[in-house]
């Protein structure tokens, strides 16, 4: 029989994630939101291209007559530009994919960020929130399903407002039963969306029912995971294995551990048996 | 003249490399589980490396060519 090479190991979904903590939403901000910056960058990038088209004759004489030091401004001036641009991408990039909505079972965290050096990170209990809404305009957004968040707070608490966020009827629906939840004094491991969808993580809903991504911390908790397997783990030793590790947690964004396969087959073995003893539900319904 | 433009050459790669290195921090320090930053600044890496490779070997060709030119 052949086991997998890897397993998962779960990783808190954010900094300060409590070990029982479930999450119900981690959402980005729709590309929608990037469309504009793409367009520009694009453009950009076909620039020196028209430059090299519509005044082909006049760069070929200046070149003839500067010589090498006019090739070698061109290529500077080329590279610069071109490095420039990738700057300019990346900042861009980095502003609008670094801002998140995330929604576990005990709070709101808005994360915003602005460029490299501003970040912000805003925290809200559900307790705390009075009113949500979603508002979806524009022909792109009504298209996409993008729309934006806003909730208001009762008392001093800064208000909410999420821009570009994918299916907001979702998310404000998550939102307004969890709070719902919150006020009417249901505890924060018991309290579930009570629609058919439990979560959105990334753009991807979550149904009631069906296997929730490990990042949902739907087990049994953060820290029991992580002590099992770190007291059954095989740290790669081979050039290879190294390597593979190297490959799949930064190119594939996946946090995996190497796995004891004696172990890992017990383990599967166990779980099965309890499952044929009806002893383990689905994921959903653990909590 | 030529040392003075691979100086020049020289800077801006430090530059940039200073630049890569703080979105290497955001990615590093931020980037979740299963999302495309990685594979993004990888992208990233794998593109100026190529741009400023190409700009490199054809400053020495024109360095190689003018020095042709002038024997």
């Amino acid at each position: 029989m052949r086991y997998p090479r890897f397993a998962y190991i779960p990783q808190p979904a954010f900094v300060n994630q409590q070990d029982d903590e479930r999450v119900f939403i981690i959402a980005r901000r729709h590309f929608v939101d990037f469309i504009g910056y793409a367009i520009i960058i694009f453009a950009l990038l076909l620039v020196p291209i028209l430059i090299v088209a519509i005044g082909y004759q006049g760069i070929g004489q200046a070149i003839a007559t500067g010589g090498a030091i006019a090739y070698d401004i061109l290529i500077l001036v080329s590279a610069v530009y071109f490095m420039l641009l990738m700057v300019v991408a990346m900042t861009s990039w980095v502003g609008y994919y670094y801002n998140l909505l995330i929604v576990t079972d005990e709070r709101i965290i808005e994360v915003a960020q602005k460029g490299f050096f501003s970040r912000e990170m805003y925290e809200l209990a559900f307790e705390q929130i009075e009113d949500v809404s979603y508002h979806t305009k524009g022909f792109l957004n009504t298209f996409f399903e993008v729309g934006d968040i806003e909730i208001q707070t009762a008392g001093t608490a800064r208000n909410f407002y999420v821009r570009r966020i994918p299916y907001p009827q979702i998310v404000f629906r998550i939102i307004h039963d969890l709070a719902r939840q919150a006020r009417s004094g249901v505890k924060d491991n018991e309290r579930m969306p009570e629609s058919e969808i439990i979560g959105l993580i990334g753009s991807q809903p979550v149904l009631r029912g069906t296997k929730t991504p490990a990042i949902m911390n739907f087990g049994a908790g953060l820290s029991a995971h992580r002590d099992e397997y770190s007291q059954n783990l095989k740290r790669p030793k081979t050039l290879r294995e190294k390597f593979d590790r190297w490959w799949w947690a930064h190119m594939k964004g996946e946090q995996l551990i190497y796995v004891n396969y004696e172990f890992e087959a017990e383990r599967a073995r166990k779980l099965k048996e309890a499952r044929r003893q009806g002893q383990v539900s689905s994921d959903v319904s653990k909590k | 003249m030529t040392a003075v433009v691979f100086i020049l050459f020289f800077i801006i790669v430090i530059i940039y490399a200073i630049f890569t290195m703080v979105l290497f921090y955001h990615v590093g320090r931020y980037s979740f589980i299963g999302d495309i930053s990685k594979r993004v600044f990888a992208f990233y890496v794998g593109t100026s490396a190529i741009i400023i490779a190409v700009a490199f070997v054809l400053l020495i060709l024109n360095h190689i060519l003018s020095l042709n030119a002038i024997s």
